[in-house]
């Protein structure tokens, strides 16, 4: 196996140690790093891809060591469809800064730091590997979180580092109690040991698999751990909002994992319960929150959580098409919650004093009413872009399951609450107020042009990704057959 | 044995808990402490408890996992850094609002 596996890893932790040497002050330097480190972490991930297509699954050892005793990256085409998606994004993030004379000191090598995270969780193998990915990822989104720190950001944030941290200690936990039964950390490893258990401690390994669904349901903000998303998403800098809004989908990332590596199994029949729980709760409380938003903020904030909701709901079904659907989904999903997020940026700056609270004030000039429809039609999942076909595919797979008429109940139910929602804040923010003819010097239209041309793209060659998630899915041992 | 260290990890877990869910920033740090103190001493303990057994070949007849004794340094060292983290942040905070409480102060109640 190549060495090309650690090049998403790699690349932004020597980009980021880079830009914190003295030699990278000037922020032309700095552009220059992000750009090169980006680009090249796009590139890198090319022959990746193309060896997870045509080869299937490619294990790579940490140090050589063998299968059961040492680490292992695992590059199969689930890793190489999220690695895309945030790579991408943090793109979208770098040249929404373009423009702008003043950046917050650490706010790219923090960036990097958080997208080597991002990038480690999906490439390995090894559960604790996985925990020291999620805790570099997790001081990464602390740091950035608070990198302009005004009152709310820090009052936000407080609840959001303690909750994370108390998932961790649970994290940690569930690892050695798992250990502890299985004697080994590799996921398929841990499947097999845990799977012939004596009766007397299958009820251990069950009370483990729960703990180790709830972290991810934390991350994945998942009823009843849902109430840090948020306040936390509606008052950081939503350009930060548009990276976290990949985050999410890191815990959805680690359920396909968990459920596809060990779903076959006898003891992972309470964890699905908990998924079904925590996804239509999750659903249902942001389709009521989502009406009651005060500013356009927290307006995305609620339907990024109602998409985590969607995702975690419809994994429930342990259905092959479904999740094939759930995995195109979170890739459209962060696409469109980041556009969103870069527009609330754009529209906090233009209307100065009312920000992008949903009172009258400044009115948005007919070009940004024009990006404001195309973007509403995209979070509600409506054509040109590919959100309708991420929703339109989840409806044409749960038909198919027994009971997927409540998921496609729920999705219709969140898409009219939140078509409702953003046709006010339009009609507040567009039609309302009064006209000023300010001129804006900002590099946020090259950005959203990145997201909204990609997801465009995403739509019209719909059929290859389908078929991409779909073989990543059925890659997954759960439906292999393994015993 | 796995008694004494079974009723530590619970006891440190209990007040760990507990002090989480005050609604002092400081409390709520020292309880993150004592839970993390717990979660490392009960990784440790899936490892066995072998008392008397080393981790090096040659040094006695049969040995200890050496694993989990990897395991809880790289928990322990993730997590100091995490604790000074939220300590500042919690400084930071009792600087900024003016107090250390965690609920809403009468000035954010009239803002919001």
């Amino acid at each position: 196996m190549s060495h090309w596996v650690l090049a998403p890893i790699l690349l932004p932790l020597v980009g980021a140690l880079i830009l914190l040497l003295p030699f990278c002050q000037s922020l032309r330097r700095q552009h220059l790093v992000m750009g090169v480190t980006l680009l090249s972490c796009l590139v890198s991930l090319q022959p990746l891809a193309r060896q997870a297509l045509w080869l299937g699954e490619q294990r790579y050892l940490l140090g050589n060591w063998p299968e059961p005793f040492g680490i292992v990256l695992q590059v199969d085409l689930l890793s190489c469809l999220f690695i895309f998606t945030s790579s991408v994004l943090a793109v979208a993030v770098w040249v929404s800064l373009w423009r702008q004379s003043r950046v917050p000191p650490y706010s790219f090598p923090l960036l990097l730091m958080l997208l080597m995270g991002i990038h480690g969780a999906f490439l390995t193998a090894d559960l604790f590997n996985l925990f020291v990915f999620f805790e570099i990822l997790l001081m990464a989104s602390y740091g950035l979180a608070v990198v302009t720190p005004t009152r709310m950001r820090l009052k936000a944030a407080f609840p959001y580092v303690v909750v994370n941290l108390v998932g961790s200690a649970v994290f940690l936990l569930a690892l050695a109690l798992l250990y502890a039964l299985a004697g080994s950390l590799n996921w398929r490893e841990m499947g097999q040991a845990l799977a012939h258990l004596p009766a007397t401690q299958q009820p251990l390994a069950q009370v483990a698999v729960v703990l180790l669904v709830m972290v991810f349901a934390l991350k994945a903000a998942l009823f009843p751990l849902h109430a840090w998303l948020v306040p936390l998403y509606s008052h950081i800098n939503p350009r930060v909002a548009a990276m976290f809004a990949v985050m999410s989908k890191i815990g959805i990332y680690a359920l396909i994992r968990l459920y596809g590596e060990w779903g076959q199994h006898a003891f992972m029949l309470p964890a699905w319960w908990l998924l079904a729980v925590g996804g239509f709760a999750s659903m249902l409380i942001a389709a009521l929150l989502v009406v009651t938003a005060k500013d356009l903020q927290q307006l995305v904030s609620c339907l990024v959580l109602m998409s985590a909701g969607t995702m975690a709901a419809a994994l429930a079904y342990a259905d092959q098409a479904l999740m094939a659907a759930v995995v195109f989904y979170a890739l459209q999903a962060s696409l469109t919650a980041a556009l969103a997020y870069l527009a609330v940026d754009w529209v906090q700056q233009f209307r100065g004093r009312s920000a992008d609270r949903l009172v009258v004030g400044v009115r948005l000039p007919p070009a940004a009413v024009r990006w404001f429809l195309l973007i509403s039609l995209a979070l509600v999942g409506m054509p040109p872009v590919a959100s309708f076909v991420g929703k339109i595919w989840l409806v044409i797979a749960a038909m198919d399951v027994p009971h997927g008429g409540w998921l496609v109940l729920c999705l219709l139910l969140g898409s009219g609450m939140s078509l409702l929602a953003l046709a006010r804040a339009g009609s507040v923010l567009c039609w309302q107020g009064t006209a000023e003819h300010k001129t804006r010097v900002s590099s946020h239209g090259w950005a959203m042009a990145w997201l909204l041309g990609l997801l465009m793209y995403l739509l019209l060659d719909a059929d290859r990704w389908l078929l991409w998630c779909q073989q990543a899915v059925a890659a997954l041992p759960m439906f292999q057959g393994v015993p | 044995m796995e008694l004494l260290f079974a009723s530590l990890i619970g006891v440190l877990t209990a007040s760990g808990v507990l002090l989480l869910l005050r609604k002092r920033s400081y409390s709520v740090l020292l309880g993150l402490t004592l839970l993390s103190y717990a979660v490392n001493l009960f990784i440790f303990a899936s490892g066995g408890l072998t008392p008397g057994q080393g981790t090096i070949l040659g040094q006695t007849q049969q040995y200890a996992d050496p694993l989990p004794q990897a395991l809880v340094l790289t928990a322990i060292v993730i997590g100091f850094a995490m604790t000074a983290f939220a300590l500042v942040l919690a400084i930071r905070l009792r600087v900024v609002r003016g107090t250390d409480r965690l609920d809403d102060t009468e000035l954010e109640r009239e803002e919001s």
